[in-house]
This record gives C-alpha cells, structure tokens and sequence, in this order.
C-alpha cells in the first residue's frame, strides 16, 4: 500500500514474505497517480488518458511513460500483468 | 518510482521530515503485565494484575488510535511493553497497524511465541522483531528473570521466528547478574544463530518511583570498561563528541528543556492511552480516551515540547559531552524527581567515557567530575584501575560489542525511541 507523508508517497509492504526490508520505494506525483489508478485493475490506455488529461501531454507521450513505469513496478514484483 | 536502499531512506526522510514536526515515530506499550519478573526492569507488572488488565486500552480503542495516529504521519511504530503477547488479543492490534501500512517493530522477551504467532508473522511480517536474551545459560538467566523454564521458552520463541525467516535480533542488557556472559551471547547470537545481537548497560529506575533495578545496575567503569573493549564503539564515541560542540548559553538563551525527538518526530502511548514526549516519562500526559490523538499532538505535546524552557543554570547546560551521557529531563525526573537536576550516575559514566577516548572535557559550571572538582580524583582512579585491567586482558581487541543504537552516542537507551534516528 501507499502512505503520503510530508508530500512523499512511500510503497510499505503489509503482506509479505521477503524478510528484512532491504529497500523501499518512493513515488513522484505522476508515479503517484498511476499508482492509484492501479488499486482496480486497468490498462495502460485508461491510464495514459488520465494522466494526459491531468498534466496536460499527448496521450502518445504519456502512455511511453506510464509502459515504462509499470514495467519497472513489474520488474520488481510490484504489480503484475494480467491478460484482458 | 525511485528505489533506496533502506538505511538511505531513513535518514533522509528522518531529515526532512524533522523540520516539519511529524509524529514519524511512535511506541504503544500495549501492556504492563509479563511472565517475567526482570530485576532490572522499569515497568513490568504481573500476569494476574487485574487492575493492570482491566485498565487498559480495549482493542477498538486501539484501533481508533492507529487510525488517527496513521492519518497524522507515523511511519514506525514500535509496540513494546511488559510482554506484548500477555495480551491476547495483540495480534488483532498488530494486524490492524500493519494493514494501515505502519513499518512495525516489536519488542519482546519471546517466552509466549507460539508456532501460531509465529505462523502469522511470517505471513505478515513485521519490520523487524527485537529478542531480549538475558543470559546464555540457563542458570544466569533465570536467575535474572525469576522464572524456571524461561531460558528454554525464549530459545523456543528464537528458533520459531527464525525457522520462518522473521526478521529478528537479538539484544541484551548488561547488568551485575549476567555481565560475564555478555560476550558468550553476542557470540551465540552471531555464529550459532546468525543473529545480529545489541547490547546495552543503561538500568533506570522504575517508573512507579521504585529504585529496586540500580541494586544490579552496572558500575560506570565496568560500563566504560565494555566501551574500551571494542576499538569500533571507541571511534564511534571519538566521532560522535567531535560534532557535538556548542556555544556556551546561559538560562536566558538555553532555550528548551527537551533535545532529543519527543514531541517533534516521535511519541509514546501507554497502555491506558496517555500520550506523552517518551516511554520514561511519567509528566505531561494527555489522555486519548479523552481526545484524539491530533489534538494531543499538536496542541498537549507541541506546549509541552515548544514551552518548557530550561529554568536552572545546572552544569548539564553547557556540558559538551551531553552527547555521550544518558542524562535527559526524563531520567533526571525518574531519578532525581526533577527532570533538570544532573544524575550523578550518569555524569560519571559520562566523564569516564570522555577519558576513554581521551576528550579534555571543556568546563562546564560546578562539576565534580571535571578536574579539580570534588569527585575526579575518585573517578580518575577508578578509571585508571579498570584502564590497567583491560589493558592486561590480550583478548579485548578481538571482541565483537555492537552498541544498542544505530548511530553511536544516543544516550539512554531506556526503552525510548525519542533519541536517534531508526
Ligand atoms: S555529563 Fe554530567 S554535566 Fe554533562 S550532561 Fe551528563 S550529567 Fe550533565
């Protein structure tokens, strides 16, 4: 799950096997908003869309930047992919 | 999405976070009561004290708590006691930090783990869990903690967690009873267990006024002695005196009672709910059964905290080796019923520890322990004599001693998580 302390969002494991906790992730306000949009299953479009509207980008530009991300959140483990 | 290794995190969020006053820190003692009966102890209770049980926090009453202590920024929280499993229920309140994304930290003298406590850990691990061993035989142990059959309880509690991969050290505490088995277990904890294990020596009194834990309380030069027998502890201290300098203050200008982090980033709930600056100190306590917790914070702790101003010109004022002494308004409270008054205890400890490492103490106000005060020349041989004796001993250097804080030079370590960073 996510916390939002003092303006920063923290990933914090609760249901985990992975032992001591050796790192911990942070996200910026874009990482922040996709990882919200992720709390009910999604698709990069959906996502993209709202981001775009939200900062005002191409969509094209944003959907580059939200595959990137989730790929990195799957690369860790994070999220993972289902098939539509 | 950046990634930080988990000490980077730390620091730099304790940081930035400690300008802007966010209760990152907490510590719920959820009970008082313990199997154990620790001569050392400052607060235990026993098992069957109905009184004890009957007053504190419900679980709901818990469970509102960890909400609004959630919602106003606690990051870590540290859920201590007594023994926290006395309470059966504790794994309902652990459950529901833990699901309210708290980095959870328990401390406990692992006598009631069970497979299924910890079964339920491993499926929901806790940040990390802090063992108390208290001898490595079973002989010193007990003899410690009064209790027939507790040493083969707590290995049983060890081995459980650590066949699950729970993340767990150890830590002990030094005191006149299990001192010449310190060594053995830190050895036991590192090369027989794989265990990470801390080591303490400071005993405070009880916090119902009792003074019954100093009858086993170590002497400052065995304590001084401990330091010297680990050349990394030395430098730790060296390092840490060497940054700790300030400018000479007189009462007008010394500004707040309080330095360390209570009721700036960290706090302390007890088991009937009073919110209070840290677990030692039994003044200035706001009740949550009565008010919430952002009102306790940032109204109750911020006065007790932003308005309690230093009253008397003791030598602690100006003391520039503050850094490396124990002495705080709540152990000046705990032993001396008054939280600005120095405690002769650990101003000796203090003063010794500056000649270890070979600090000329600058001068400070009346103090007997500096030279030419009416105490140093006691301290100064009782410092040479325990020097000579670890000096003959040719096994020092090669001892392994971690020191129960992270960052060398916290102070106290009473069981308050208001000193350093975590
Ligand atoms: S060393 Fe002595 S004077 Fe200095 S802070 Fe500690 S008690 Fe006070």
């Amino acid at each position: 799950m996510t916390r939002s302390i003092a303006g920063e969002t923290i990933l914090v494991p609760v249901q985990n096997r992975v032992g001591a906790l050796d790192s911990i992730y942070t996200l910026n306000d874009i990482g922040t908003v996709i990882w919200k949009a992720l709390e009910a299953p999604s698709d990069i479009g959906c996502i993209a869309s709202a981001i775009a509207d939200e900062y005002e980008v191409p969509t094209e530009i944003a959907a580059g930047d939200v595959a990137e991300f989730l790929e990195r959140l799957e690369l860790t483990g994070l999220i993972c992919r289902t098939e539509a | 999405m950046e990634m930080e290794r988990y000490k980077d995190f730390s620091l730099a969020f304790h940081d930035r976070v400690s300008a802007n006053r966010i209760p990152v820190n907490g510590t719920i003692e959820v009970t008082r009561r313990c199997p154990l009966t620790c001569a050392h102890c400052y607060n235990n209770l026993a098992m069957d004290d109905s009184g004890a049980r009957s007053s504190e926090l419900t679980l709901d009453e818990h469970r509102r708590i960890l909400d609004e202590i959630t919602e106003a920024g606690c990051l870590w929280l540290l859920f201590t006691g007594g023994e926290i499993f006395a309470r059966r229920d504790f794994l309902d309140i652990y459950a529901h930090a833990k699901r309210n994304g708290l980095l959870i930290t328990l401390f406990t003298n692992g006598t009631l783990v069970t497979p299924r406590i910890a079964d339920y850990l491993a499926e929901w691990m806790p940040f990390s869990v802090e063992i108390t061993l208290y001898g490595r035989t079973r002989e010193t142990y007990e003899r410690l903690t009064g209790i027939p059959g507790s040493y083969d309880m707590c290995l049983r509690g060890i081995h459980l967690l650590k066949e699950r991969g729970v993340p767990l050290k150890l830590k002990t505490v030094a005191v006149t009873i299990n001192k010449h088995e310190i060594f053995d277990m830190v050895r036991f904890s590192k090369e027989e267990l794989g265990l990470e294990c801390k080591f303490d020596s400071m005993i405070n009194p009880r916090i119902d006024c009792s003074q019954s834990p100093l009858a086993i309380r170590l002497k400052p030069e065995e304590i001084v002695e401990f330091d010297l027998q680990d050349a990394e502890r030395i430098d730790a201290w060296k390092s840490f005196a060497s940054k700790y300098t300030r400018p000479v203050q007189s009462v007008e200008t010394a500004g707040e009672l309080y330095h360390c982090g209570g009721g700036v980033n960290s706090f302390a709930i007890d088991p009937q709910g009073l919110l209070s600056i840290c677990v030692l100190s039994q003044v200035d306590k706001f009740d949550l059964r009565q008010g919430g917790f952002r009102e306790g914070w940032e109204h109750f702790l911020y006065k007790v905290r932003r308005q309690k101003k230093i009253s008397t010109m003791t030598k602690c004022v100006d003391c520039q080796i503050k850094a490396m002494c124990g002495m705080c308004p709540a152990n000046g409270e705990l032993e001396n019923g008054d939280p600005e008054s120095p405690v002769d205890f650990l101003c000796q400890v203090a003063h010794m520890r500056a000649q270890a490492i070979g600090m000329r103490v600058p001068e400070h106000g009346a103090c007997e322990y500096c030279e030419g005060g009416s105490g140093y020349a006691e301290l100064k041989e009782a410092f040479d004599a325990m020097h000579r004796r670890s000096k003959m001993n040719p096994d020092v250097t090669k001892r392994y001693l971690p020191v129960a804080s992270q960052s060398a030079g916290t102070g106290c370590g009473g069981g308050c998580a208001s000193c350093g960073p975590k």
